[in-house]
């Protein structure tokens, strides 16, 4: 480490203190240890919404203030991937990270088709979830100073 | 007739009366008769010649003064006298009878003294008065002998009298009548003596010379007239005979003002009692002139209308040309309208549609109107061809059947009809080019990756293989396809411009020279190259290795043109346009200064439906095997991409000229860059590479490390801020694809390279990032490599950039 003092900086800007996230999962339970796991890493804004249609009404209000969303594949009535759909129809790049219980490569390739930005498998370890976080949080600073 | 045979009646109701009357006057000499009443007497009277009555006045039946009514009827009182012998107290009665008509009366009683007296005195009267009458008849027919005598002699001399008066007449009317016709003519008419002195002029003349007889007389004829000298002189020299019958001349006649007008002269010669005179008729000319003058302007008006009107016209009569205008000369070619008129009209229209034309007159002889315009070829006399609109219309000229032919020259329409095809033609060509080069890059580019995937583990299963030597060998053969297919998806990437291009300043004929030498052992013995090379050192901005390439496959493909032999051209100059050139796909050379290489071949030449497909890929006119038909499309995507244009000459049987305009560059010339001879190694330097196609991710990783390097990597973009993130390590390069799904290769870079401003990148892409650079924010000096790319290259490229770090630190 002393031999490279310069090779990593953090910036205050990329702090996951920062980052506010929408949460998209039916059952009520997860949605509890993905609140309060979040929140263990040190994000602060997190709203909840527990299907599809609720996360559809929240982006069209809060699409701006919204870092990432973080979705349950399967879920009733709208799936992870049709939420998804509706996503990107208006907004291309917003980060989408969809939670599956499964890592076969059909999945995972339908995911991305539809235009994930990235996948975490069920079950996750804290630490998983934290380098997602963090790697949002950077991207979010990389493109907040972009439009300045 | 005397008294003894007078003859008397007597009339009285009473016989003694009667008898006493009777017997006295027979006794006196006279005849006499007697009747009872008046029915009886007027019997007798109607019988007899009596040459006196008596009368009783009373008696019954018819009484005496009807019987005196009644006779006077038919006798007069001379002839037939009368005596009333009536009673006294008749007095009143008596008088009355007189005045009807009765001689005399004698009362009852009769005194027939008085009564005789009174007879003989009518006797006597009546005597005389018979004589008087006889002499009165003979006196007067002698007096009329005479009257008629006299009569004849008035009548004759009364003939007399009106023949002399008729004639007299006749010459007064004759008179009147030439004095009108002298004076109430509109004519001038003047008589001269045989100088020209004026004797007489009429009223018209007057008026119209301004000049009465007194003013005129003794003027000269000649001072009538504008040149009336010359005039008079033309009178003297002319024959007697000619001037008898009289001579006509159109003049300029002079008023007294001054005024001039044109008339019409007539002379003749006369003689009249004075002698030999000459006689002048002078009409007014003034509206004839005039008329004639306006005919003749309204005449050239139309004439004038005909012949400027642009479009040809034709009157046409058993197919000979009767009459045409200005037009129609010139474009028939002809020399003058009369070289044309008489000429057969079919003459003028080409071959192939004289049965149109036939089809057209027959349609117009069949109506009254003009038939519609048909388009058709025409040729002049010459023979050259050129475009018409024709109509028909039936007409009478010179009140014959004829037709109207009405044209219209659409030869520059039609020229533009046919550019619009070319254009729209070139368009298409250049629309499908585009499509086609869009499928063959996303073809090519799906297929790159796959092929770096199986190049890449055949290589590598090779390398490590402890297996017998089939197994290698088919492993090598593989590998031999693989790097084929690979050259294919290359080629099609340039096609396609979606290739990296490393454009370069170059020297062209010393690139050209270097080609020469490689190509002559496939040129072959039959064909002769020669080289037409501009002495001037000419440079372009090009790939050099692609213009190589471009040279070979056109002079391969001139080669293939002519399989008998001949002469193969490359020709090599600068050329200054000027103006902007099209191509003959239509893309626009604008003006600017070239490198301009031509491959010409001497073969038969490349028919119009191959040049549409020329550049198509994967289209070959060569057997099977022994082309791939990606050639000209190669060289067509390097040219354009070079910013340069590219054209084809082709006649049929003389040969095909290719010919690549390039921007002449007035850059410095860039030395090529020496490959590196021994391999390159790394030097356990840490790389991140991010590539989201697994097969690909896993092969490179395996390479990187197997020639030193320590490699971390990541999936996709938000994966490779995962990793780094991580990674508590230096890391010195970070290796990227460009487009990934969710985070792209240069957003996640930017975000790498806040916390990490040392670490070098270098991007991969399957397409060529020119015009993506900016829009992907990839900063301008990172260098992207353009897939497939082979370990070999990559392990030089990224020792190159690493090289460079260390040489910048140290620097520092």
């Amino acid at each position: 480490m002393d031999t490279y003092p310069s090779i990593k900086t953090e910036m205050p800007s990329e702090s996951v203190e920062h980052v506010c996230l929408l949460v998209v999962e039916d059952s009520k339970q997860m949605r509890k240890v993905l609140q309060s796991m979040l929140s263990e890493i040190g994000v602060n804004q997190v709203f909840l919404a527990k299907d599809g249609a609720e996360a559809l009404v929240f982006l069209a209000d809060c699409d701006d203030m919204i870092d990432a969303v973080f979705c349950d594949w399967n879920m009733p009535i709208m799936s992870g991937v049709e939420l998804l759909r509706q996503v990107r129809s208006v907004d291309a790049e917003m980060p989408f990270i969809m939670i599956t219980g499964r890592k076969d490569e059909n999945s995972v390739l339908e995911a991305k088709a539809a235009g994930i930005t990235g996948y975490m498998t069920k079950p996750f370890s804290l630490n998983e979830l934290e380098s997602k976080v963090k790697a949002i949080a950077r991207l979010s600073a990389v493109r907040r100073d972009g439009l300045l | 007739m005397t008294y003894e045979n007078a003859q008397i009646l007597v009339v009285d109701d009473t016989e003694s009366n009667r008898d006493v009357l009777s017997r006295r006057l027979t006794r006196q000499g006279y005849t006499v008769d007697s009747a009872s009443g008046g029915e009886e007497a007027l019997a007798m009277i109607e019988k007899n010649n009596y040459d006196i009555i008596l009368l009783d006045l009373m008696m019954p039946g018819i009484s005496g003064l009807d019987v005196l009514r009644d006779v006077r009827k038919t006798y007069s009182a001379s002839v037939l006298p009368i005596i009333i012998v009536t009673a006294d107290q008749g007095r009143r009665a008596a008088l009355e009878t007189l005045s009807c008509g009765a001689n005399d009366h004698v009362s009852k009683p009769i005194d027939y003294g008085i009564l005789m007296a009174r007879v003989n005195a009518q006797l006597d009267r009546k005597i005389a008065e018979t004589k008087l009458a006889e002499i009165n008849k003979n006196l007067e027919a002698r007096v009329q002998e005479r009257t008629k005598e006299l009569h004849q002699t008035n009548q004759a001399l009364h003939n007399e009298v009106s023949e002399k008066e008729k004639a007299e007449k006749a010459l007064i009317e004759n008179q009147v009548q030439k004095n009108a016709i002298l004076n109430f003519t509109l004519n001038s008419i003047l008589v001269t003596d045989m100088h020209g002195k004026i004797e007489f002029i009429n009223r018209s003349g007057e008026r119209m010379f301004g000049s009465s007889l007194s003013t005129v007389r003794h003027k000269d004829i000649s001072e009538l007239f504008a040149n009336g000298a010359s005039f008079l002189e033309e009178i003297n020299k002319i024959s007697k005979n000619q001037l008898a019958t009289g001579f006509h001349r159109d003049l300029k006649a002079m008023r007294d003002d001054g005024g001039i007008f044109p008339v019409d002269a007539s002379v003749r010669q006369m003689e009249s009692d004075d002698g030999t005179k000459l006689l002048f008729v002078i009409a007014d000319a003034t509206e004839r002139v005039e008329a004639q003058e306006k005919l003749r302007q309204s005449e050239m008006h139309y004439r004038e209308l005909i012949e400027q009107l642009p479009a040809p016209l034709y009157v046409q009569k058993d197919d000979v040309i009767l009459f045409t205008n200005k037009k129609a000369v010139e474009l028939s070619g002809a020399k003058s309208a009369k070289a044309l008129v008489g000429k057969n009209a079919f003459d003028l229209i080409h071959p192939q549609d004289k049965a149109t034309i036939r089809q057209l007159q027959k349609q117009a002889s069949t109506r009254k109107g003009a038939t519609k315009l048909v388009q058709h070829k025409s040729v002049t006399l010459e023979g050259k061809e050129y475009w018409c609109e024709t109509g028909i219309k039936p007409f009478i000229w010179n009140g014959e059947k004829a037709f109207l032919v009405f044209s219209n020259d659409i030869t520059s329409k039609k020229q533009a009809e046919g550019e619009k095809v070319m254009l729209e033609h070139q368009l298409r060509q250049s629309q499908k080019i585009e499509s086609l080069g869009t499928l063959a890059g996303g073809i090519a580019h799906e297929f790159n990756n796959l092929l770096m995937v199986i190049g890449g583990f055949i290589h590598r299963a090779v390398k490590y293989s402890n297996s017998s030597q089939t197994v290698i060998e088919s492993l090598e053969e593989a590998e031999k396809a693989t790097h084929r297919a690979t050259s294919i998806t290359k080629q099609l990437l340039v096609f396609s411009r979606k290739h990296v291009q490393q454009l370069k300043t170059t020297e062209i004929s010393s690139q050209l020279t270097d080609v020469e030498s490689m190509l002559m052992p496939l040129i072959g013995e039959k064909i002769q190259l020669i080289l037409e090379l501009s002495d001037k050192k000419l440079c372009a901005k090009i790939d050099p290795d692609q213009f190589s390439q471009a040279v070979v496959n056109l002079t391969i493909n001139a080669r293939d043109a002519m399989p008998s032999g001949g002469d193969l051209i490359w020709r090599l100059k600068k050329k200054n346009l000027k103006t902007a050139k099209k191509t003959f796909l239509g893309e626009e050379i604008p003006a600017n200064s070239y490198v301009v290489f031509s491959v010409i071949d001497q073969g038969e030449g490349i028919d119009s439906e191959t040049l549409d497909k020329v550049f198509d890929p994967f289209f070959t006119t060569k057997k099977a095997g022994s082309g791939t038909g990606l050639g000209l499309a190669v060289v067509y995507g390097f040219v354009r991409d070079s910013g340069g244009f590219i054209d084809i000459k082709t006649k049929s049987g003389k040969g095909t000229e290719f010919t690549l305009y390039f921007p002449q560059s007035k850059e410095k010339i860039e030395t090529p860059i020496k490959p590196i001879a021994k391999e390159v190694k790394g030097n356990g330097e840490t790389i991140l590479l991010v590539e989201d196609e697994d097969a690909l991710r896993s092969l490179l990783v395996g390479d990187l490390e197997s020639i030193g390097y320590n490699v971390i990597s990541a999936e996709d973009g938000l994966d490779g801020l995962e990793v780094e993130g991580s990674f508590d390590g230096k890391i010195d390069l970070l290796l990227s694809d460009v487009v990934m799904p969710g985070v792209n290769g240069p957003e996640m870079a930017q975000a790498l390279a806040r916390s990490r401003p040392d670490m070098k990148i270098i991007f991969m892409s399957g397409y060529a990032m020119q015009d993506g650079t900016n829009k992907l924010n990839i900063p301008k000096d990172t260098l992207i490599l353009s897939k497939p790319i082979d370990t070999k290259t990559l392990a030089e490229r990224i020792h190159a950039v690493l090289k460079e770090s260390t040489v910048e630190i140290n620097g520092d």
